[in-house]
């Protein structure tokens, strides 16, 4: 049977009047009567869970209105409004919403204030004696998951996570259904679903995807509509009929507890309870077999019948000196390069070590974790051996976690046991015994099936765990790979979960190794692996990952594979003879090529073409011809700059042959951004193409005194001051400048930037205005030629 | 409900830097030849080096006024005329920190002038990014209560003058966020942005932006030649 939660209650106690004195949750308080009569309604009408009066009564949120020491005498008027309605058979859920924070990194509440503030609230509802801990309305995963720890602490109720999505499918902080799925099942959750934002036939999609996501009940509430306002009275267009229409449909994508959320009233849960009054639960779809890893916008199932997932190996600062030097000074760069890196490569997971020796790993750890996960939206693999550094790893992760690892050791497995089921993370056993490394696949399979029972007597699933068949060195134990490989098969035949391996053991000691790693890589495919624990920048890791995802059937007749392999080839630059040296410098300078400018200004200079042929008949030609160009719209800034590039490299290579003074110079130029402006980009482009065509450029920087502008110019007696603004606040520095320049010296003036123009330039007495750095080397130039 | 005066954090999760827009912003248009390396070279700098964060606090508006929370009277006609209908704004503030702007610096000096300009021109593309996800976790909030968000509308946009930043910063509580303003109405560090929407109840009036509505005619970053 499917069953029925009651409609909105805000909207109707805005209805009454009653909703803002001073918040609707104060109202059980104040109005009790009005309160029960509102759940009275429901009933009625056929409602079979009750939602006490209670969204926004937990501390955090009471405390906008100066209630928080009210927290418990407000959930337990909720909760007695909503008893005293209810008559025999139906239950009471403590309605529990989002904080009205959002929790560090994305926000600036603690994950523990957070959990703090919902089992405080949580308490009071137990006490009171809910039926259900319902979380609904909520828009980030992290906070749910807070909500979701802070209700397993407190009690043993059934826990009800609604998530809110927009019409993308995706909660306002990137967490979609199946994701969300992913995390809350493990978690604790008892029932999974959705409410507000969207109407019935928004939410149907999601429920379709939710329900191919869980085997928990799926719960929906949608608005009735989406609401417009109209005369200063909001109104939400869905009418009864129209949700009665939905209703039916939402149970056969597999929903089965229905209710309304805003803009819902008893008329609406009428037209739902007649409409699916003889429907029964779906049967839903079995779940592909696997284990399901998530970040907050992302999931993957690792496992048989899945695409190879890569965990990448490289944040681990153990053995990397230079990682683990930058760590201790608060420096993360490193960590996080090797993050972006190790995705972008086509990492799936990240494992993630913050073995620092000297460090308190549990705060490095939880920090990291929480950064990193601003920053890549793939899962992590906690990686470490102490329990407590496991937990800061975990409570940060705003997903499901995979830990690295456990292994048969007393005193620490139990506590990492408690640690998967607690925070809802997979777990990697690692067949190690207290006796030293197993060497027989039969050994190794003891201890694992050892460590799962164990596992499973602490709660843990079948879907929470993977299993590592120890890799030894070849070089020590000729043997020891087959024992491997045999591992992985017999893991297979006996326990059937997904496997992973850090497999670069293997080579130690030996030549070569990339060749004998990338060899095992797919001997192991072939065995069994599922996700190896490796370095995925490696290219023939990657390639040997391509290839098999071919040969395995995961990559469709090798269109990615053939799409990667056209995309990897390089066309090799076309060679250059003597009699067209300098018409290919003029054209690797115009193109950016940089290496190709040097190594051509090199040879022309060999073949005796002196530096002033060199600068004019292939530099200055080809920087004229771009400039041309981009005068014309045919190129771009940032071509142009490339180009200077290029000049400059070959300008370098020239200078390791001749005298500096020998370079050809057209004349002197000083340049400036105003008082006041501390822009230099525009600023140094035009000093870059300047110094690059000649010109022998002093910068004094930006936001520079009227008067060290004077100073430069009457020091360095230049052909040209050029100055810059940017903004509109900034022309009066630029005036004031020009005043005094032309009070004191007889030196042109070329000013520039954003927001300047020909006729605002003519105004402040500059002499010359460029709208822009190649019209600046122009106008230099024909300075220089006058 | 959202409390008037108060002061909200939000960092948004960005997982990449629009290539598009740090093209546009570094006056590219539809550019075919140029090495799309540093393009991206440039995008991951700046997701390595980006700190963002974003500050947002409603107030309520008088329409007929022209006032924010009867402290500040907007003379930009644009800017009223962009408000016009909203009872309540909201004034936001967004940055990137300032270690991308070094990092641009340090390039250009080591003379890769066009990395230095790219990474300048996703940094800007991340601010924009950032402040778009700010307003799309605002127009979720807001959209229960039948209301929705105009687009952002900042100082030195149209008519309404960069000297404003002055009265506008301290209301969108940049501090809050790390940002200070100078002498010179500059908002440091120098990819930060303030900005202000106007709440409308929805089926109001759909409030025309865009570079098709700006009277900065010759900017590089225009979309409408």
């Amino acid at each position: 049977m499917i069953k029925i939660f009651e409609g909105a209650m805000g909207t109707s106690l805005q209805v009454m009047g009653i909703a803002d004195q001073p918040c609707p949750e104060y109202a059980s308080v104040k109005y009790p009567d009005e309160v029960m009569n509102i759940h009275k309604a429901y009933v009625d009408v056929g409602a079979d869970i009750l939602e006490c009066n209670t969204f926004g009564a937990n501390p955090l949120k009471l405390a906008q209105f100066g209630l928080a020491d009210a927290t418990e005498k407000i959930n337990i008027a909720g909760v007695t409004a909503a008893r005293r309605a209810a008559k025999k058979g139906v239950e009471i859920a403590g309605n529990i919403g989002p904080s009205g924070r959002l929790i560090a990194p994305l926000g600036d509440l603690n994950f523990d204030e957070a959990c703090e503030s919902y089992a405080r609230q949580i308490k009071a509802l137990a006490g009171a004696g809910v039926d259900y801990i319902l979380f609904e309305t909520i828009i980030d995963l992290q906070e749910m998951r807070a909500g979701v720890l802070a209700a397993k602490a407190i009690c043993n109720l059934p826990i009800i996570c609604q998530l809110t999505y927009d019409a993308m499918g995706r909660t306002v902080t990137g967490t979609d259904p199946s994701t969300a799925a992913a995390v809350l099942e493990p978690l604790g959750a008892s029932i999974i679903g959705m409410n507000c934002s969207l109407g019935p036939e928004q939410l149907l999609p999601l429920v379709k995807e939710l329900a191919l996501s869980t085997t928990l009940p799926i719960s929906v509430q949608p608005n009735a509509g989406l609401p417009f306002i109209k005369g200063g009275k909001t109104y939400f267009p869905l009418t009864p009929e129209e949700m009665g229409y939905w209703a039916p449909k939402l149970v056969e994508a597999g929903a089965t507890i229905l209710g309304g959320c805003c803009g819902t009233t008893p008329a609406h849960i009428k037209a739902i309870r007649e409409a699916v009054n003889k429907m029964n639960p779906i049967a839903r779809t079995i779940l592909p077999t696997g284990v399901r890893l998530a970040s907050r916008s992302k999931s993957i199932w690792l496992g048989k019948g899945h695409p190879t997932v890569l965990i990448g190996e490289r944040i681990n600062p153990s053995g990397r000196k230079a990682m683990a030097a930058e760590i201790k000074t608060g420096n993360l760069t490193a960590v996080k390069r090797e993050a972006l890196v190790q995705v972008e490569a086509g990492a799936g997971v990240l494992d993630i070590n913050m073995g620092v020796p000297g460090m308190e790993q549990k705060k490095l750890m939880g920090h990291v974790v929480g950064e990193l996960a601003m920053l890549v939206n793939v899962p992590f693999s906690i990686d470490s051996v102490e329990p407590e550094v496991l937990e800061a790893g975990l409570r940060a992760f705003a997903g499901r976690a995979l830990i690295n690892s456990v292994s048969d050791k007393a005193g620490v497995k139990e506590k990492v046991f408690a640690l998967a089921k607690k925070y809802g993370a997979a777990i990697l056993v690692l067949p190690l015994g207290e006796k030293g490394l197993p060497k027989t696949t039969g050994e190794r399979i003891a201890i694992a099936g050892k460590l799962i029972a164990e596992g499973k007597r602490a709660g843990l699933k079948d879907n929470d765990f993977m299993l590592d068949p120890l890799v030894l060195t070849v070089a020590s134990d000729g043997q020891a790979p087959s024992e491997t490989l045999n591992t992985l098969r017999e893991y297979g035949n006996v326990f059937g979960y997904p496997t992973t391996m850090g497999l670069s053991n293997v080579s130690f000691g030996l030549p070569g190794r990339e060749d004998i790693n990338a060899a095992f890589y797919a001997l192991a495919l072939a065995s069994g692996l599922n996700a190896p624990i490796i370095n995925p920048c490696n290219a023939k890791i990657r390639m040997m990952t391509e290839v098999t995802n071919v040969l395995l059937g995961f990559d469709n007749q090798g269109v990615n594979y053939s799409k990667n392999y056209v995309a990897a080839k390089t066309i090799p630059a076309a060679a250059v003879t003597d009699e067209d040296v300098l018409g290919a410098l003029a054209g690797a300078v115009m193109g950016g090529e940089k290496e190709r400018a040097a190594h051509l200004t090199l040879q022309a200079f060999a073949e005796g073409h002196s530096p002033r042929e060199i600068t004019a008949e292939a530099l200055v030609k080809g920087m004229n011809l771009i400039g041309d160009d981009f005068g014309a719209g045919r190129t771009f800034l940032p071509q142009v700059m490339l180009a200077a590039e290029a000049m400059k490299s070959a300008f370098d290579a020239l200078k390791t042959k001749i005298n500096v003074e020998d370079l050809p110079c057209l004349g002197k130029v000083v340049l400036a951004t105003v008082k006041g402006d501390v822009h230099d980009l525009g600023k140094n482009i035009v000093g870059a193409l300047l110094s690059n065509s000649g010109f022998n450029v002093v910068d004094l920087g930006k936001d520079v005194d009227p008067d060290v502008i004077l100073a430069a110019a009457e020091k360095e007696k230049p052909d040209i001051v050029g100055l810059c603004a940017l903004m509109t606040t900034t022309l009066g520095a630029m005036e004031e400048t020009i005043k005094l320049l032309q009070q004191k010296t007889t030196t042109t003036i070329m000013v520039g930037g954003a927001v300047l123009t020909q006729e605002y330039a003519r105004e402040i007495k500059a002499d010359l205005y460029a709208a822009d750095g190649v019209q600046a080397v122009k106008l230099a130039k024909k300075v220089i030629e006058q | 409900m959202t409390t008037v005066g108060q002061i909200n954090l939000f960092n948004p999760i960005l997982n990449n830097i629009d290539r598009t827009e740090t093209k546009r912003y570094a006056g590219m248009g539809r550019s075919i030849h140029f090495p799309e390396a540093i393009v991206s070279e440039a995008c991951s700098i700046v997701m390595l080096e980006k700190h963002i964060k974003t500050v947002w606090t409603l107030y309520e508006y008088d329409c007929t006024l022209g006032c924010i929370s009867g402290d500040y009277k907007i003379v930009s006609k644009g800017l009223l005329k962009h408000l016009n209908g909203s009872k309540q704004v909201i004034l936001m503030a967004a940055t990137v920190g300032d270690s991308v702007e070094i990092a641009s610096k340090k390039y250009f000096e080591q003379g890769e002038y066009a990395l230095g300009l790219l990474i300048d021109a996703a940094a800007t593309a991340a601010v924009e990014q950032a402040a778009n996800a700010l307003c799309a976790m605002l127009t979720a909030q807001f959209i229960n209560q039948g209301i929705t968000l105009t687009a952002r509308f900042s100082p030195g946009y149209g008519d309404w003058s960069l000297e404003e930043q002055e009265k506008i910063a301290p209301l969108a509580h940049i501090n809050a966020i790390g940002v200070n303003l100078t002498n010179a109405k500059m908002l440091i560090p120098r990819k930060s942005i303030t900005a202000v929407v106007g709440l409308q109840t929805v089926g109001g009036k759909d409030s025309k932006t865009g570079c098709g509505q700006c009277t900065q005619k010759d900017c590089i970053m225009r979309r409408i030649k």
